[in-house]
């Protein structure tokens, strides 16, 4: 499964409740799943990376999101 | 001069709670998946929490409570797993948190991963202030549960070999005919016979039962419950495991159930397949993978009745006879009374009131004394109608005395009428 930050102003925008998210140390960023990404009818986009690339997300797989958490996101 | 005062209090109507555990984060569920291709836990719950909210909303029938969605008046929450408190558990330690303010105040928010072996229930036990009484009302809320489901391996299924909505026509039931002919000495009983008189329509069931994982039939490693489903006073589902009180589930496995249809009204059953998942002994852990519902209906199909006989009564009879014939989709129905109770009446002209009914015999055939029914010699009473009525028998019962003991035969088998 793929994992998704973007900015916790435009996961609101999108309708995303940023309280049911992991959010980054201040606040400003939010993780998302892909299936969120599937599921929400107002992303378009064919695949995972045209819909992360609409919401202004970077993709990360589980390692990768594992680092990101550690550090100072 | 001396005052006694008079305290007048408002009245109010108790608050009523509706109260439900509810997964509010939609694509981080209870249920993660094992991918064994990729090894991941999907969604992995530390990136994407599950959300559980104990949803409870408050009203009263005076309308004297105000806060309907009542999250944000908890107090004294504990969320418990398998029964024990979360906080007292190290294997949470970290991997929880609980929401404290807001319209979502006692949510649980879990970071915890399960693997595919892991199965926990979740329940919340908080209390609300009821200002206008000055007391606390307690709330209690259990029945959601987190796991974890192995990609990698199919999903447990059952199939029946009857339909789901099972009919139990006893006019078409040749076992229930063949015990009654028996029963009655009208013929002599044979294994061959029984066996012949066995078919889709007796009433001795046998519900084929086979459990697929993915596509493969299952024999070992899978165990099996048989409910039956009831409703209680509020409308909601009630489970109760059939033990050897319920008669009419006669034997049950993993492979087959079998039940007499004869002791059935209408009832409703519900099978479930469970997998040990773990342990040994009594600390097994036994997990549902599969579950499926049918019902047994009794039916009380049309018929159709006539006296057979409506010949004249001669002069020196002192009695007659006449028998009921009754049909079914054209058909004449053999030995009416093994399914039906025939009741016989007759009319007969009364000096005072008009006609007399007499009440006589009930069964397939009857024979009435004249004088006594009131048929006489001359143009106003030398007549007399015939005629019955008939019912369809119910669902057997079982024997039972006033200790409600129930009556066997010698050879320890349980007595049923009807």
């Amino acid at each position: 499964m793929k994992y998704i930050v973007l900015d916790t102003q435009r996961a609101l925008a999108l309708g995303f409740n940023p309280g049911l998210y992991r959010r980054s140390k201040k606040g400003i960023r939010v993780i998302i799943n892909e299936n969120d990404l599937k599921h929400n009818p107002k992303i378009p986009g064919e695949t995972i990376e045209d819909k992360a690339l609409f919401v202004n997300g970077k993709i990360y797989d589980i390692n990768e999101i594992h680092n990101l958490m550690k550090g100072n996101w | 001069m001396e005052i006694t005062k008079k305290r007048l209090r408002k009245d109010f109507e108790p608050i009523t709670l509706a109260m439900s555990l509810v997964c509010i984060s939609d694509n981080s569920p209870v249920r993660q998946v094992y991918n064994a291709a990729l090894l991941e836990i999907e969604p992995e719950r530390v990136a994407s929490p599950c959300t559980v909210l104990p949803h409870v909303v408050a009203a009263t029938s005076d309308n004297s409570w105000v806060n309907g969605r009542a999250n944000s008046l908890l107090a004294s929450m504990v969320w418990k797993v398998d029964g024990v408190d979360i906080t007292g558990i190290p294997a949470w330690i970290g991997l929880y948190s609980i929401e404290t303010t807001g319209e979502n105040k006692g949510a649980l928010i879990i970071s915890r991963n399960l693997y595919p072996s892991e199965h926990f229930a979740l329940s919340f036990e908080a209390v609300i202030t009821d200002l206008r009484f000055g007391i606390n009302v307690p709330v209690k809320i259990d029945g959601i549960a987190l796991s974890c489901a192995d990609k990698s391996e199919d999903d447990y299924s059952i199939s029946i070999g009857e339909d789901e909505i099972i009919k139990y026509d006893p006019f078409k039931d040749n076992l229930l005919l063949y015990e009654y002919k028996v029963a009655h000495g009208i013929i002599a009983g044979s294994t061959e016979l029984r066996a012949a008189a066995k078919d889709l329509n007796c009433f001795d069931r046998t519900i084929a039962l086979d459990v697929y994982q993915g596509k493969n039939i299952v024999t070992e490693g899978v165990t099996m419950k048989l409910f039956k489903v009831t409703t209680d006073i509020g409308g909601n589902a009630v489970l109760t495991e059939t033990t050897g009180t319920d008669y009419e589930i006669v034997s049950k496995s993993t492979s087959a159930i079998n039940i007499d249809l004869r002791l059935i009204t209408k009832a409703e059953y519900l099978i479930i397949i469970y997998v040990n998942s773990s342990g040994v002994g009594s600390a097994i852990v036994a997990n549902e993978v599969a579950r499926k519902q049918f019902s047994i209906n009794r039916l009380y199909p049309k018929f159709i009745g006539e006296v057979v006989s409506g010949a004249g009564i001669l002069p020196g009879d002192r009695e007659t006879s006449n028998r009921v014939a009754i049909t079914k989709e054209n058909s004449i129905v053999p030995y009416p009374e093994c399914v039906l109770k025939i009741d016989w009446f007759s009319d007969a002209y009364d000096a005072i009131t008009g006609i007399k009914t007499n009440t006589h015999n009930e069964g397939q055939d009857v024979v009435i004394e004249l004088e006594k029914a009131g048929m006489g010699d001359n143009h106003l009473d030398n007549w007399l109608d015939i005629y019955f009525r008939a019912t369809q028998k119910g669902a057997f019962e079982v024997a039972v005395d006033e200790s409600a003991e129930v009556f066997t035969d010698e050879n320890d088998e349980i007595l049923i009428f009807n």
